[in-house]
């Protein structure tokens, strides 16, 4: 274990740098730098359509954030401010310019706030949709047209085009009996091998990051022993199971249980306990974790593994749970929310400096529970295992009592609380609406789309966070089904 | 014009030109040649387009390579993986074009999400799909019971343009890419890939290649 220690110790080195550079150095390092203007941006505009569920960035304000610049919009609102306290000033200073055209594009600053464009960039604009001319032979253009939406769905979420028949079939019905015949083909999709497998698959692939080279399936052998690191199909198959059959999509940061799958049928079903690693010639493969200290896909071994790898502080491994499931990347900025006091830079790698605390005071905090699960250790049935010792025994400084971490303001004991917290979160609602609603339509919302944005992310707690019920909610929205 | 012509009759007077790698030869020939007479034949005194309503939405939903797949294979009763093939091993859709075809593997390759939109080497690689797939169809109509091209002699000329069994092969194509029926506009529109440069009918294996590739790489089969 001590010579896995001080190698971890040298890899993390690197690592934290390269986190530092991708979180930290694109954040501002003097006096100006305000981290907690996002949040309070966003109590001032609850309503505005990046923070439901997130926060504005700082572009909102900023041309640049290292060096300090700010956008005709941040100029403005200094001016506003006429160096009154910021925390205590900001939300004045706000309504003092809504009425103002600070860059100058024709649309007020309020205008621009509720519509999700930037105030500070004249050529983030949105101009309303112009009413189609004309008719056209195929669909109805301008208004939601079930036999378009139908070919959307099918080639979405069944991998193909309707047929023939099936178009002529649907184009034969009224709105209504056409409309229920779209959503009983779409269930009959989500319930079929390709959603099932390639395509709900295909949606896990950037939060799973799998690498063949060091999974189980990987042919590379050293001294006949097959270098399986972890293996990802736990995570997929996890990831599978919970986004169908109406299954509530949380336990996908709660779940204590891994998920099997019955190769003659396909059939996926949980199993409890730990898991030893399956081909003893592999280095690892199994789950090992005990179940009291799982998260979900937080602590598969593959998610512990290929983020954690020999850091002390676990910084990537908090960043890309937060980006992967929160929605929220810290490397552009995106759901900063600093936790006083922080970073502490418990590690000592210079994270207290101006020009990477705007982000590591969000991300040191997040990231503080994860030090207790192991990275990569190469003996074998360890990686990802829990031990309370870890942080303590790798970071000198690291004192168990300061060290619990803080997610959106909510302090959390354990990454279990960490993933709880997580999954029962606006955050969490807004991400996999989001991750839904892209795959969907092949890009985000439009403004004018964003309320009907909004009301899907609100629905999803009524609909138990069915995944297959927010589908069939996205195929029913305008922007989906108007050609 | 002249060019593409007279390889076109190179091909025709080959005895390997009978072969799906001929007819492909000469599919392409035709292809730059129909380019070619679009660019040339908007004169001054051709009438203007009929003018057809066009969504204001501009968004549009890319068929990605697994949807491409599936239904090349379903249009033309292809199997999935006979689509296309390079070297004749290995697929093109899900294989060696499939980044530019939108979609991604995470496993050997490190792409974890397809590209945004379509690549400048998408349209080369789908017009090679579709090129693959409808000289496939053709061949196989011809040296067995027909599947597609029921209603025209592979072997012999192309048909008429007034004839049934160009409607009735235009319109099997329409429903089987596009799931529903060509318009006038459209059945006028393929009455070019009939005859050749200088105005002669071509073979009907050529024409029924041409017509397929022209509808399955039409926006309309690639853009939802």
């Amino acid at each position: 274990m001590g010579e896995h220690r001080i190698e971890a110790t040298k890899w993390a080195r690197g690592w934290t740098s390269a986190v530092i550079l991708a979180t930290g150095g694109l954040g501002a390092g003097v006096a100006q730098a305000k981290p907690v203007a996002p949040r309070l941006f966003c109590d001032a505009y609850p309503e505005h359509p990046e923070c439901n569920g997130a926060l504005v960035t700082c572009e909102t304000c900023h041309a640049s954030t290292d060096p300090v610049a700010w956008n005709p919009y941040g100029l403005a609102l200094l001016t506003a401010l006429a160096g009154d306290d910021f925390d205590a000033g900001l939300a004045a200073a706000l309504r003092s310019i809504e009425d103002a055209d600070s860059d100058g594009d024709g649309a007020t600053n309020l205008d621009e706030l509720q519509l999700g464009t930037n105030p500070g960039r004249a050529e983030s604009l949105w101009n309303p949709i112009p009413t189609p001319v004309g008719s056209s032979d195929h669909y109805e253009l301008g208004e939601y047209d079930v036999a378009f939406a139908y070919r959307r769905a099918m080639v979405l979420y069944c991998g193909r085009s309707p047929s023939y028949d099936d178009l002529v079939g649907i184009r034969e019905l009224d709105d209504d009996a056409a409309a229920a015949r779209l959503h009983d083909d779409l269930a009959a999709c989500l319930d079929a091998p390709y959603w099932r497998t390639t395509g709900l698959r295909e949606l896990a692939d950037p939060k799973v990051k799998p690498i063949k080279s060091v999974g189980a399936d990987t042919t590379v052998i050293i001294q006949d022993f097959k270098v399986v690191l972890a293996d990802y199909h736990w995570d997929y198959r996890l990831w599978r199971y919970l986004m169908a059959d109406d299954r509530d999509m949380r336990a996908l940061l709660t779940a204590q249980y891994h998920v099997v799958e019955d190769p003659q049928t396909g059939l996926l079903s949980p199993v409890e306990g730990t898991i030893p690693r399956p081909d003893p010639l592999a280095i690892d493969g199994g789950q090992p974790l005990e179940p009291e200290h799982r998260a979900g896909m937080l602590t598969t071994q593959w998610f512990l593994m290929s983020n954690t790898m020999f850091s002390e502080l676990p910084r990537t491994t908090a960043a890309q749970a937060y980006r992967a499931y929160l929605g929220m990347d810290i490397s552009k900025h995106e759901g900063i929310w600093p936790v006083a006091g922080e970073p502490a830079d418990v590690d000592d790698r210079g994270v207290a400096a101006p020009a990477c605390a705007q982000c590591h005071s969000t991300l040191d905090p997040l990231a503080y529970v994860f030090a207790s699960y192991e990275g990569i250790i190469l003996e074998g049935g360890k990686t990802g295992t829990w031990d309370p010792e870890r942080p303590a025994a790798l970071i000198p400084s690291w004192d168990d009592a300061l060290r619990d971490s803080t997610l959106f303001g909510q302090t959390v004991g354990s990454v279990v609380d960490w993933g709880r917290a997580a999954a029962d979160s606006p955050a969490f609602a807004r991400s996999m609406t989001m991750t839904l609603y892209t795959h969907a339509l092949g890009r985000g919302p439009t403004p004018d789309e964003a309320a009907a944005f909004g009301e899907l992310v609100d629905t999803l707690a009524a609909d138990d966070y069915s995944a297959n019920r927010l589908i069939h909610r996205i195929v029913d929205t305008e922007g989906f089904g108007t050609p | 014009m002249t060019r593409t012509t007279v390889m076109n009759r190179r091909y025709r007077a080959s005895a390997s030109g009978r072969g799906l790698l001929g007819l492909a030869n000469r599919v392409l020939g035709y292809i730059v040649a129909i380019t070619f007479t679009g660019i040339i034949g908007c004169g001054d005194d051709d009438p203007p387009p009929e003018e057809s309503a066009a969504s204001t939405r501009n968004h549009l939903l890319w068929k990605r390579a697994h949807a491409v797949e599936q239904d090349f294979a379903r249009a033309l009763d292809l199997a999935p993986e006979a689509v296309c093939t390079e070297l004749g091993s290995l697929s093109c859709v899900q294989r060696v074009h499939l980044a530019s075809l939108g979609g991604h593997d995470p496993f050997a390759q490190g792409l974890y999400r397809p590209v945004d939109r379509p690549l400048v080497t998408t349209p080369l690689v789908l017009d090679r799909v579709a090129l693959a797939a409808c000289g496939q169809r053709v061949t196989l109509d011809r040296e067995g019971d027909a599947v597609v091209f029921t209603a025209i002699d592979l072997d012999g000329e192309a048909p008429a343009a007034d004839s049934a069994a160009y409607r009735d092969t235009v319109t099997t194509l329409y429903r089987r890419f596009l799931a529903r029926d060509p318009v006038d506009a459209e059945f006028d529109a393929l009455t070019e890939l009939l005859v050749d440069g200088d105005g002669d009918p071509i073979a009907a294996d050529e024409f029924a290649t041409l017509a397929c590739f022209t509808v399955s790489t039409t926006t309309e089969f690639l853009f939802l």
